[in-house]
């Protein structure tokens, strides 16, 4: 029997909607789980609501829309990304992540029905001859986090093979490259690493991610096989010593990747909705970077005064250029002040985000 | 007729009976929202004598007041026999359901509540189903869990909640703190009765504050002092309070909107014209606003804000763009 990363050695129940029962899915998951037994929930039967258990794994039918928008926010620049949409949560545990609070609960839910997946994803993609289409599944759950029970990225790489005006970004904070000979052209599948500070991966990342190290050695790994990978800096933590650390990843960056094997790099400010503040001082209470200068952005959101953030952008930009990263820098969800400032052009400079990144992820700009 | 209505948790029949005021025992724990007589009901035992008998249990060697604390005291002052109604041996949890419902047009504050809570909390084996529904409490209202948070702070903070000085919704953030902060909190609100708004941003910030440079709420209120000491009047105090206590928490912001004030007041100084920043530095914008009653006043206005167009110091009204 194979080892399974210590990340996914916590999971102790399995729960699987019958209707999925007999899923390819559903198959990996008993033969790499065999010590577990599925339990099944019969139609119209529904998981408890609200378990904060993140030991629990849903196998779920899922009935909503697969492909998806990114759900940006008003008043500030979205990148475009389109998110297929394959589960939720995630059995790291990142203090600042998002799914704390946007989630009722923690269980690691994955929609088995890869059928009703493939069958929406190949109507959308007829739906507009020409049109390209940059996707990823890094949104809503850790791209990879499941993979060695599932081989859900696997399967969506062989199928997303069919459409070449698709590309596919995998985000991770772990390493798994299971997937990587199942790939027909490198050129469509964009490996993306979560960037931070070491001290805010060593602290704040605190499930069995992968280190800084691990994850741009993989990045290596699938550069030098061919692909182009992407780096996010998302979100960018304000703590004592934040220059020290970020210059650090960058060395590190530089020390395993070349510029142009780099696709592009996000780069985002810690921003939060009350609620996960409440969350992460409950949950970590040991954070302290929630008790940043914190005010209300344009769209409702708590951001860090802009000041301090175009400084850390600017930062942490200027470190980038100067080791050759340039066209592949932006900013998630800022305003064209911000771009301005940091990057002295805006999204309309480049003929608009979405255009310029969708450019960048076909490899089409230096 | 000395037959009345039984209640539901007593004897089948209570009785009225007569006795001296100093006979009655009035200590009762579950007379937990005694206050002092009211001049009105003292005027009316004075003048109409006693029409509402109080409440007693008269199973033992005295009665035991149950109800009627009020009545009790003022006719134990006038040296007058009291009118009681005896509903029987009853438990503590009875007896404190009796006064609740004995109180029952009254309108509970926080504080009646807390003080309820603590006695019914402090009887073994109680019913609190019973207590809730008595106290007209939904068992999974935010009321219920703020009371809840507000038992695991010292008693003595209830005589703050029930003065006014502190409201409820700052239990949460109270029972954060540990309770030596809590005893130098208490300072803030000793003689001043804060909004629920402002009393949750000052604890949120100070808390904060705490928490980010790891020092203790005395540490915080250090410079806090001489503003509790100006004598000021309550509402300047706590305004300077809550600015200072915001300017520790956002030192960055604080700076930034003096800044930007002083700059506002100085370009517009002459002028009738209003200069703001709408959004915390969000963005780059700046508001100019100005109210005209005529055409005339317009006129005028316009001719100020050409004025106003032609300073150089202008800049100094967009700090994030200049930095």
């Amino acid at each position: 029997m194979t080892v399974l990363p210590t990340h996914l050695q916590g999971i102790s129940r399995v729960v699987v909607d019958a209707a999925v029962a007999g899923s390819t899915i559903a198959a990996r998951v008993r033969e790499r789980l065999p010590h577990l037994k599925q339990e099944t929930l019969q139609e119209g039967e529904t998981l408890a609501a609200g378990l904060a258990r993140e030991d629990i794994l849903y196998l779920k039918r899922y009935r909503g829309r697969f492909l998806r928008h990114c759900p940006g926010t008003s008043h500030y620049r979205c990148c475009g990304y389109q998110i297929v949409h394959i589960g939720e949560n995630c059995p790291l545990r990142c203090s600042y992540c998002i799914l704390q609070a946007y989630f009722q609960d923690r269980v690691l839910k994955v929609w088995a029905n890869q059928d009703d997946l493939r069958l929406e994803l190949d109507q959308a993609f007829h739906a507009s001859p020409g049109r390209r289409y940059r996707v990823g599944t890094g949104e809503f759950t850790d791209s990879l986090v499941l993979e060695a029970l599932t081989g859900y990225s696997r399967d969506l790489i062989e199928f997303l093979g069919n459409y070449p005006q698709v590309c596919l970004e995998l985000k991770s904070k772990v390493v798994d490259l299971s997937w990587m000979d199942a790939v027909r052209d490198p050129s469509r599948v964009l490996p993306a690493w979560s960037m931070n500070a070491p001290d805010i991966v060593d602290g704040e990342e605190q499930g069995d991610c992968a280190s800084l190290e691990e994850r741009l050695s993989a990045a290596r790994t699938c550069a030098q096989a061919g692909f182009r990978v992407c780096l996010h800096f998302d979100p960018m933590i304000h703590f004592p010593g934040w220059r020290e650390g970020y210059a650090r990843t960058v060395e590190m960056i530089f020390d395993h990747l070349q510029p142009e094997q780099i696709a592009y790099v996000s780069m985002g400010s810690f921003r939060h909705m009350p609620d996960l503040k409440r969350c992460i001082s409950e949950n970590f209470p040991g954070s302290k970077y929630i008790y940043g200068e914190f005010v209300t952005g344009l769209d409702g959101k708590q951001r860090l005064l802009r000041p301090l953030r175009v400084e850390q952008f600017r930062f942490l930009a200027d470190a980038l250029r100067r080791g050759g990263v340039d066209r592949q820098l932006y900013l998630c969800m800022e305003s064209d002040e911000v771009w301005q400032a940091v990057l002295g052009r805006t999204p309309a400079d480049l003929g608009g985000l979405y255009r310029h990144l969708m450019a960048q992820a076909f490899g089409e700009e230096g | 007729m000395n037959k009345v209505d039984a209640p539901r948790w007593g004897h089948a029949c209570a009785t009225i009976l007569r006795c001296a005021a100093s006979d009655i025992d009035v200590k009762g724990p579950w007379l937990f929202w005694s206050a002092p007589p009211s001049p009105a009901l003292r005027g009316s035992l004075e003048r109409h004598g006693q029409l509402v008998p109080i409440l007693v249990d008269a199973g033992g060697a005295r009665p035991v007041l149950v109800a009627g604390a009020a009545r009790a005291a003022i006719l134990a002052e006038l040296g007058r026999e009291v009118l009681c109604l005896d509903i029987g041996a009853l438990s503590d949890e009875a007896r404190g359901l009796a006064y609740v419902q004995s109180n029952a047009d009254r309108e509970l504050t926080d504080g009646h509540l807390v003080l309820a809570m603590r006695y019914f909390l402090s009887l073994p084996g109680c019913d609190m189903e019973s207590v809730l529904e008595a106290l007209g409490l939904d068992a999974r209202s935010k009321r219920l869990r703020l009371i809840r948070s507000w038992l695991r702070l010292p008693r003595r903070w209830d005589g703050l909640l029930c003065s006014g000085a502190v409201p409820l919704a700052c239990a949460d953030l109270l029972e954060t703190f540990a309770p030596e902060d809590l005893s130098v909190l208490e300072s803030l609100f000793a003689t001043l009765s804060w909004s629920r708004g402002n009393a949750v941003n000052v604890l949120t910030w100070i808390r904060e504050v705490c928490a980010r440079d790891g020092v203790k709420a005395a540490a915080v209120l250090e410079g806090l002092g001489e503003t509790l000491a100006a004598g000021l009047s309550p509402k300047d105090t706590m305004s300077r309070i809550t600015q200072e206590v915001r300017r520790l928490r956002y030192p960055m912001l604080a700076g930034m909107e003096r800044d930007f004030a002083e700059t506002a007041r100085k370009v517009s100084a002459g002028t009738r014209w209003r200069v703001t920043q709408p959004d915390l530095f969000e963005s780059d914008a700046v508001e100019v606003s100005v109210r005209v009653t005529s055409a005339g006043e317009l006129r005028a206005a316009g001719a100020e804000l050409v004025r106003m167009a032609a300073r150089e110091d202008l800049d100094d009204l967009f700090p994030v763009v200049r930095k």
